[in-house]
């Protein structure tokens, strides 16, 4: 994949995480702290939370074809990776108690399934593009037999 | 019938058919000239084949070496990978890794696969991978999108 793909790709990460931080913290501050003031310094802290973990797509980045096992390698590198960013931001600015077992297990459980949901979704739109592409042999197929 | 043999020594080579009718004589002799045409010389030890472009399901390149599959037979090549591309491109043949053609006609079906990547799933059960950096040249030859 060229670089400009890959930023490409970056870019609507971003949104895609950018949206499942405001989730997150919504879910997390209605259960942990339901009376919470945002300011503007969170709302920028949430998009630099979300912009960090963006970055985590450059464990894919590689010239060379990457075999399944180094892939599934990188996906957990990259998982760790984001946890990182948004624990260290979280610890940071205070969001997250660090003593509160029941904060720490929540959060780490959104991250996680918000990281699933995305990984999902890519998934999804790689079927549905495998549908196209099949369509689309089914038809060279015919045309080839009718030929 | 007359047969008239004009040499030349530039210039593509063409083949012209004077008829007062298409009858199955001449209709024979012109699946003759396109089956040469679509014909790929494989190797099998020191055997010479000539293998229809229709029956070959892949080319690999290994080890600076390339090889044909067929169904279930498979044939060493003497031509190199880019040579059988530019040669086969113009028909159902693609290029899906830098070591794989493949002949679109048989694929039965493609799977995503990780990271961007497409799996193939040949009509003999066979499968290979549609590499992530060949993928929007597949969906732009299939689908006119990459």
């Amino acid at each position: 994949m060229s670089l400009i793909s890959f930023l490409k790709s970056m870019a609507l990460n971003f949104l895609i995480i950018l949206g499942g931080c405001f989730l997150a913290a919504t879910i997390f501050c209605s259960i942990f702290a339901s009376d919470v003031i945002f300011v503007l310094k969170d709302l920028w802290m949430i998009m630099l939370m979300a912009f960090t973990s963006s970055l985590t797509i450059f464990v894919y980045y590689s010239k060379r074809e990457m075999s399944k096992k180094s892939t599934i390698y990188r996906k957990i590198i990259q998982f760790l990776m984001v946890i990182i960013c948004i624990f260290g931001i979280g610890f940071a600015n205070d969001w997250i108690d660090k003593r509160s077992i029941p904060q720490l297990v929540v959060m780490f459980l959104l991250v996680a399934s918000i990281f699933s949901a995305i990984s999902a979704y890519n998934y999804i739109l790689n079927c549905k593009m495998a549908d196209r592409i099949n369509h689309a042999l089914e038809k060279l197929r015919e045309n080839n037999h009718d030929s | 019938m007359k047969i008239t043999i004009e040499e030349q020594h530039s210039g593509e080579e063409e083949i012209i058919i004077r008829c007062n009718q298409v009858s199955d004589d001449i209709m024979r002799i012109l699946s003759f000239v396109k089956a040469q045409k679509n014909a790929v010389v494989g190797y099998d030890k020191d055997k010479l084949y000539r293998l229809q472009a229709a029956d070959i399901y892949y080319f690999e390149a290994v080890d600076n070496r390339v090889f044909i599959y067929c169904k279930k037979e498979m044939f060493e090549s003497k031509q190199k990978l880019y040579e059988i591309e530019n040669e086969l491109i113009s028909r159902d043949f693609f290029r899906v890794s830098k070591s794989v053609i493949v002949n679109l006609t048989k694929i039965e079906y493609v799977s995503p696969a990780f990271n961007g990547r497409f799996e193939a799933t040949l009509l003999n059960g066979e499968k290979i991978i549609i590499s992530r950096q060949y993928v929007p040249e597949f969906k732009k030859r299939l689908i006119g999108e990459s």
